[in-house]
């Protein structure tokens, strides 16, 4: 009866209650968005770098990011393979490129990364697994871009001549997909050699070398052998990469504080919304909770009415979020922006503003608590 | 019923409230049995502390000192949960301005007072209460679809549908025009009898004085019958 007339209480003032609704909605679809953007950014910024099977990087010695390099010689590749800890060891060309589009001539930022398919060392492209990304970019001049790229690179028709790379043509053979990076530019992968062309490099250059270490083998002896043989270079753990490269960008750019403050402003927003109508009805509504507690009811039973009042609130825009995040991620999909949302993130959103609506429904609990059922015959 | 024949008794009942003049004293030493089937008015100027009478007598305020008796237990020195549990088992409660829920019917309000005395729910008796009071037509509605004399109606369905021993009830009729007002004061009389129960009324309204068996008057914190 008490749930039945908790319910039946939010009905009747439903129009009251719609703003709650609202809010909570608001504030969570906020949370929810700003975390997917978050977490889009952060998976962005090492997208190329996690796609490497790798258990170690070698980089320059000084070395601030992945996006920021420079080219050295070859003959660390095969200090690293020579190691009797390695399995595979790739040779890795990256470097920033202005690519011209053929249609209109338009120049737009490019990341190219050469690889060495047949080292060993397993990459995840994002290709289609039917592709022979191997063979396909041996080619001179075939080149893979990122999927969410080939509209704005004018790309209409694969196998021909599609964008120009320092003045050679590259002919985009397939799509990568899930590898945007996290700035505008398009990622272009292909053949090692095809990359030192396009970057006009020596054909010993190289930017990294990925290192795949035997099952079992000791990854912090092997860093330290391999450290010692390479004075001039900087051996990682690909754990120590990816964090160096993430968090350059993410304090650089502020991203994380920025999203973090716009969630928390988000979340305060439905706190208060839960808090301001919650307080302000229970506050009306005293006098008859004064009388059901003259009538027997105890608190506990007043507070379940409200508790559940506020589950059924918060119930309700929690629908409206997920609807309006499942709604703005189609949306997204078919665009360059990234949103990274998983069931976790989610998870941890909702339970973040059903602690918000709960701690805001302790100032009305409060109310039911205090009121005194002599107050039934006085008002 | 205790040995003494009173539902409800209140001897040398004191209360005080501090004021920013200084301690205000309501009721000093004031008496009073209330036996089964009998109607009490109790009237006096406004601020003369009826309110706060009922307010003990219904075990919702707790006396300076003094012994409030329901059915022979002593109340105003027991926990919480006794008199929370005297109120359940044996009072009914009618307010002035009768706080029935907006969002239920008039039936749902009347059952909600049996749930509220941790009754079961026994339909036949909440009809029975609801058709005694000539509401059973409008058992459906909203209170905001009821007049003044129906929400009074509704409350005191909601006060005797959990046969409590002893109705208290806070100015009855102040809220209703002169017709409702007598079909009000008729229908505590017809309850009374027809429920057996004993009703302790806080009412300036002289149109209710036809249907008390006793008036008493507040003077001083005391009782003047």
């Amino acid at each position: 009866m008490l749930a039945k007339t908790a319910i039946r209480m939010l009905l009747h003032e439903r129009s009251k209650y719609v703003g709650v609704v609202i809010g909570v909605a608001m504030a969570l679809f906020l949370v929810l968005l700003q975390s997917g953007f978050y977490f889009g950014f952060r998976r962005d910024i090492t997208v190329v770098g996690d796609s490497f099977d790798a258990d170690l990087w070698i980089s320059q010695r000084a070395f601030l990011a992945f996006d920021y390099v420079a080219h050295f010689d070859d003959l660390s590749y095969f200090q690293a393979l020579s190691d009797a800890d390695v399995s595979y060891a790739m040779p890795v060309v990256v470097e920033w490129s202005r690519v011209r589009r053929l249609p209109d001539g338009a120049i737009d930022d490019g990341q190219i990364i050469g690889l060495d398919l047949n080292s060993g060392l397993k990459v995840d492209l994002g290709t289609d697994q039917k592709l022979d990304v191997a063979s396909l970019l041996a080619v001179p001049g075939n080149v893979l871009v990122d999927e969410k790229h080939l509209p704005r690179l004018g790309v209409s028709k694969f196998g021909e001549t599609g964008v120009e790379i320092r003045g050679l043509n590259a002919n985009v053979v397939g799509v990568m997909r899930g590898k945007k990076l996290f700035s505008t530019a398009c990622l272009i992968a292909t053949d090692l050699d095809n990359a030192r062309r396009f970057l006009g490099l020596k054909a010993n250059q190289i930017t990294f070398v990925a290192v795949k270490c035997r099952h079992r083998a000791d990854l912090w002896k092997v860093r330290s052998r391999l450290q010692a043989r390479l004075p001039e270079q900087r051996v990682w753990t690909a754990k120590e990469f990816h964090d160096l490269t993430q968090s350059y960008w993410t304090k650089l750019t502020g991203i994380g504080p920025v999203l973090s403050l716009s969630a928390g402003l988000a979340a305060l927003v439905g706190f208060l919304t839960v808090l301001l109508t919650f307080a302000h009805l229970t506050a009306e509504k005293l006098p008859v909770y004064a009388a059901m507690k003259a009538m027997g009811a105890s608190t506990a039973e007043l507070s379940g009415i409200v508790l559940l009042q506020i589950a059924v609130v918060f119930g309700l825009g929690c629908l409206v979020a997920i609807a309006g995040v499942l709604l703005t991620l189609a949306a997204l999909a078919s665009t360059t922006i990234s949103v990274v949302l998983t069931p976790g993130t989610a998870a941890a959103g909702v339970g973040l503003m059903a602690f918000c609506s709960l701690a805001a429904g302790l100032r009305a609990l409060s109310k039911l608590a205090r009121v005194e059922p002599a107050e039934a015959f006085k008002t | 019923m205790s040995g003494n024949g009173f539902i409800l008794r209140l001897d040398m009942v004191a209360k005080s409230f501090r004021e920013p003049t200084g301690l205000l004293r309501v009721l000093d030493g004031m008496t009073l049995g209330v036996r089964p089937g009998e109607i009490v008015l109790v009237q006096g100027p406004s601020g003369s502390g009826k309110t706060t009478m009922l307010q003990i007598a219904g075990c919702l305020l707790r006396a300076d000192a003094g012994r409030v008796e329901i059915q022979g237990k002593e109340l105003n020195s027991a926990r919480d949960a006794e008199r929370t549990e005297a109120r359940q088992r044996h009072l009914g409660f009618v307010f002035q301005h009768f706080h029935l829920i907006e969002a239920l019917t008039a039936r749902e309000n009347t059952i909600l007072g049996l749930r509220l005395k941790r009754q079961p729910l026994d339909a036949k008796r909440v009809d029975e209460v609801l058709t005694l009071l000539g509401m059973a037509n409008k058992a459906a509605k909203l209170p905001r679809d009821l007049s003044g004399g129906e929400k009074q109606r509704v409350a005191f369905a909601r006060a005797l549908v959990g046969k409590p021993g002893l109705l208290l009830a806070d100015e009855p009729t102040s809220q209703l025009d002169s017709h409702a007002a007598e079909a009000v004061a008729g229908q505590i009389r017809f309850c009374v009898r027809e429920y057996g129960c004993a009703a302790l009324i806080a009412t300036h309204d002289a149109r209710l004085h036809g249907v008390a068996d006793r008036v008493c008057t507040i003077r001083e914190g005391r009782f003047d019958e």
